[in-house]
């Protein structure tokens, strides 16, 4: 029975997937394409003329500190890890690369050598760091890179050879064609900022390439990125590697900039926290943001000079307005303005959705099941089959196995606790499978041991017939298999948009290299990624949703996206972990009905878990009843609910079947208890 | 309970035309109810209805912006938190949330912040008696309980105080169907035992009619009667 609703009547305009409002697969053409960058551009070129000398070279300081920040943004806004020894590496990579190419004392090597060795210094010193965020993260992280600038105080700052001491060290300035930079201060302003943009397009680049998205979603969720496919370990070595090749790079600006070697006591670690709060007050998606912030870091001190404003109390001052701005810094505050002004205010945006039906009787007559399910997979037909057709060209082929996923007597237990007794599942390649079970009977852990996330102690687990016990949870990825979580797992501070492409990655092929040269083949793969995403959102209803912060949606919205990402990768076989837990009833039926259709469409092979026992019992092929880490029974979803053991161990007798008001059962139950 | 007993009492609560919310801004709107000594009721609404900031604002962790909230005859409209606990209100929150890595025991006591160290054990062993399975394992840590006796932990916590209302949010969220019985079975054995009314919210899905005496529904900010909605 389907009830009429006003969504019935609303005809749904074909949306031509090609011109995705938001599409971010040409990043630097986007870019270019927002008069404010180009405004800001002939600003910085055309500024230096009137100026005075002492601003020119404050500002190209300021650049330089600009491009160590970003390389920060990228490790503390894009991994989450905090680097506490960007002032020792900068420093390192400035020293030792000026011993390079300095003649007296030095190698006197060409300066294309010193540059290479600065920014493989910077590298080299971040990689190694990185090496622990495999075993550690987050408060570890942060005091070991505390632990880096400290030796780096006390082992490469005594080095007088190399840091100079006391006496002055001359390091030459570079030669372009012949042209000798040396004096002519608003030459090299512009040599840094032609070097300032290129760090920043090129970052742009790996921002929107499916390493900068598996960066992000590392940072917010290393078992969500493992079951996507992206390697976690990989993702965030390569966030520590751009910082630390960035905090190179500036260190060689700084040997050229400032002539004679600066003094140590620049670099101490109150610098690498003074450096690391320009780019938490940027914000972590908005590299603008944090170029203007360095500047400003530079500047306003040496404006309020006369007023002896202490340097570290401006900072200080600065970071408290940083954390009043939230997480997303000043850049985020800005963007949500850009927003507003574009394409009004987030109220109005979200009220272009059509209404849900939250009256009270509503509520209660789709409490009993009877749910539209136009409400979570509303695309009208024809863009929903124009939608599908884009899905076919982004999934693989489908499998033919006759057997998608087994896992043969399982055992596992944490210290004393038994999780996984012998446990046995099989789950048929294009079925709908359901797993329920009591609490703590071991439905997560046979989760996690089938998705890589646990190695179980005993017992097989075959993908497609492969066995695959031993592998890595993003390998298995890459073979068809990924999973939803049962709590919420998103980037939050990311749009719909940059959360389903986080998915992405396994189903679009390219390094690094070509990505950040923009070779056409790898970003029409990008491009082909959005059209899908977008296809996906329209499936799951979160077009609407396409740009806005996942953070700010409603909850189910959040529950679809996570969904969404796990389709991107494409997989064979999908794992989902309670989806519906903390929706209400009418929306888990919705969910449960949505991800039945999908299923069927686009021919999955799913493995549920839920405790919404009436879901499963209607919409599944076949059930699997787990209690106590062993498969109680399986089967026919009519013939486990009739199984008596289920009905002890799990179904209850509940109030469904208690038709006795509990004040007279009580009583019943005392007087019993009496008699015996 | 009788007709007789209620003109004689006064209501364990009663709040009237309550207006709460955040930031000033209104969650709830002219919200009327009362509870009575030793009942059990379940207040029943969607996702985003106002179950929980209904508990928060009786908890008082949210701000009251108009109407009236009294307990036993009470204004407690302006009382912080700490002081309604120790006037016999009692709060277990939704998702279980326990220490993970304290044992059981210390579970319990971190709920019984102002009894005297002397009376804990006894205290404690109240809880058992409610929930064994608690008793059996007070040395284990929770983190590593079941969800069931997660939310047992939760619930004994919220009783160490020896609260006259407990306010329960979700208890069945996440939990088998066999646990969500031993969960209603404690409390209403709590209410039959020691008077204390329960205030429980839940999902329409785990809305269980015979467990309780009342069905509140709650929808968008605001209680509706329940009879006269099954029949709409």
């Amino acid at each position: 029975m389907r009830h009429r609703t006003a969504l019935d009547d609303v005809v749904f305009e074909e949306i031509d997937t090609s011109r995705n409002p938001y599409s971010k697969a040409r990043p630097l053409t986007a870019l270019l394409r927002q008069p404010l960058n180009i405004l800001l551009g002939i600003l910085a070129l055309t500024w230096i003329y009137p100026v005075r000398d002492y601003w020119v070279f404050t500002i190209s300081a300021g650049m330089i500190v600009a491009i160590v920040a970003l390389g920060i943004m990228v490790m503390t806004g894009w991994c989450r890890e905090v680097n506490l020894a960007s002032a020792g590496v900068y420093a390192t990579s400035l020293y030792l690369s000026s011993y390079v190419y300095r003649e007296q004392p030095g190698w006197g090597k060409p300066l294309w050598c010193a540059v290479l060795a600065s920014i493989g210094i910077g590298a080299g010193i971040m990689l190694g760091v990185s090496l622990l965020s495999v075993r550690f993260s987050g408060v570890y992280v942060m005091v070991f890179t505390l632990g880096v600038q400290i030796m780096v105080e006390r082992i490469m700052f005594t080095r007088y050879h190399l840091t100079g001491g006391d006496t002055a060290l001359e390091n030459p300035r570079p030669v372009f064609f012949g042209h000798h930079m040396e004096g002519h201060d608003r030459q090299f302003y512009m040599f840094l900022l032609v070097v300032l943009v290129l760090v920043m397009a090129l970052l742009c680049r790996v921002r929107y390439s499916p390493y900068g998205r598996a960066m992000m979603l590392a940072g917010a969720d290393q078992q969500s990125a493992a079951a996507v496919g992206i390697s976690p370990w990989k993702a965030k070595a390569l966030g520590f590697g751009i910082c630390g090749a960035l905090s190179g790079l500036s260190g060689i600006m700084a040997a050229m900039l400032f002539v004679s070697a600066p003094t140590t006591v620049n670099y101490q670690a109150t610098t690498s926290l003074l450096w690391l709060s320009i780019a938490i007050l940027g914000g972590f998606d908005s590299m603008t943001a944090v170029v203007g912030v360095a500047l400003l870091f530079q500047g306003v001190p040496f404006l309020l000079e006369k007023f002896h404003v202490d340097y570290q109390g401006l900072a200080g001052i600065a970071l408290l307005a940083g954390v009043l701005c939230g997480a997303r810094g000043v850049g985020g505050r800005l963007q949500d303005i850009y927003r507003r002004l574009r394409f009004g205010p987030a109220v109005k945006r979200r009220a272009a959705r059509p209404n849900t039906l939250t009256t009270s009787a509503s509520v209660l007559s789709r409490a009993d099941g009877i749910v539209d399910l136009a409400e979570y997979g509303g695309a009208a037909p024809a863009a929903r089959r124009q939608a599908l057709e884009t899905l076919e060209g982004w999934f693989p082929a489908r499998r033919t196995e006759p057997i998608a996923l087994s896992a043969e007597n399982i055992w596992m237990s944490f210290g004393g606790v038994k999780a996984l007794q012998g446990a046995n599942i099989e789950v048929p390649t294009g079925s709908f499978t359901g797993l329920i079970g009591p609490n703590g009977a071991g439905k997560t852990t046979l989760f996690d041991v089938v998705s890589g996330l646990q190695r179980p102690d005993r017992g097989t687990v075959r993908l497609f017939g492969e066995n695959v016990t031993g592998m890595r949870p993003w390998t298995r990825a890459g073979l068809g298999m990924t999973r939803t979580f049962q709590t919420q797992r998103t980037i939050k501070e990311l749009g719909v948009c940059d959360n389903l492409l986080a998915g992405a990655g396994l189903r679009i092929h390219g390094n690094l290299g070509q990505f950040v040269i923009g070779q056409p083949r790898v970003w029409r793969q990008v491009r082909a990624a959005e059209e899908a995403a977008w296809a996906i959102a329209q499936l799951l209803n979160i077009d609407r949703y396409w740009d806005e912060r996942v953070g700010e949606l409603e909850f189910s919205a959040r529950r679809r996206t996570e969904l969404g990402r796990a389709l991107m990768s494409g997989p064979q076989i999908l794992l989902l972990d309670e989806p519906t837990s903390g929706l209400d009833p009418a929306s888990s039926a919705a969910l449960i009905g949505l991800v039945r259709q999908l299923q069927a469409d686009l021919g999955l092979t799913v493995l549920l878990v839920e405790h919404y026992v009436k879901a499963v019992l209607e919409s599944c092929d076949l059930v699997y009843v787990l209690a106590e880490g062993r498969t109680l029974a399986h089967g026919d979803p009519l013939a486990v609910a009739a199984n008596a053991e289920v009905q002890t161990h799990y179904l209850g007798a509940g109030a469904s079947s208690s038709t006795v008001p509990w004040r007279q059962r009580m009583a019943e139950e005392r007087r019993t208890a009496a008699r015996v | 309970m009788s007709d007789r007993r209620r003109e004689l009492e006064i209501p364990k609560l009663a709040v009237e035309n309550l207006r709460a919310g955040y930031d000033g801004v209104p969650v709830l709107f002219d919200v009327n109810f009362d509870i009575w000594p030793a009942e059990i009721v379940v207040l029943c609404g969607g996702n985003g209805a106002g179950k929980s900031t209904m508990l928060k604002a009786i908890m008082g962790t949210v701000q009251v912006l108009g109407g009236e909230m009294r307990l036993d005859d009470q204004k407690i409209n302006k009382w912080p938190p700490h002081r309604r606990t120790k006037a016999g209100i009692s709060f277990s929150p939704e998702g279980r949330r326990v220490f993970a890595t304290l044992s059981v025991k210390e579970n319990l006591h971190a709920g019984a912040s102002h009894v005297p160290t002397a009376e804990l054990e006894e205290r404690c062993q109240e809880v058992y008696e409610y929930f064994p399975v608690l008793g059996e394992r007070e040395g284990q840590l929770a983190g590593t309980l079941s969800g069931g006796e997660q939310q047992m932990v939760a619930i004994g916590r919220a009783l160490m105080p020896r609260p006259d209302l407990i306010l329960v949010e979700e208890p069945s969220q996440g939990l088998a169907p066999v646990m969500v019985d031993r969960v209603y079975h404690a409390l209403q054995r709590i209410c039959l035992d020691r008077g204390v009314s329960v205030l429980i919210a839940e999902q329409f899905q785990q809305l269980r009619e015979n467990d309780c005496d009342r069905v509140l529904v709650i929808d968008k900010g605001t209680v509706v009667p329940y009879e006269s909605l099954s029949r709409s």
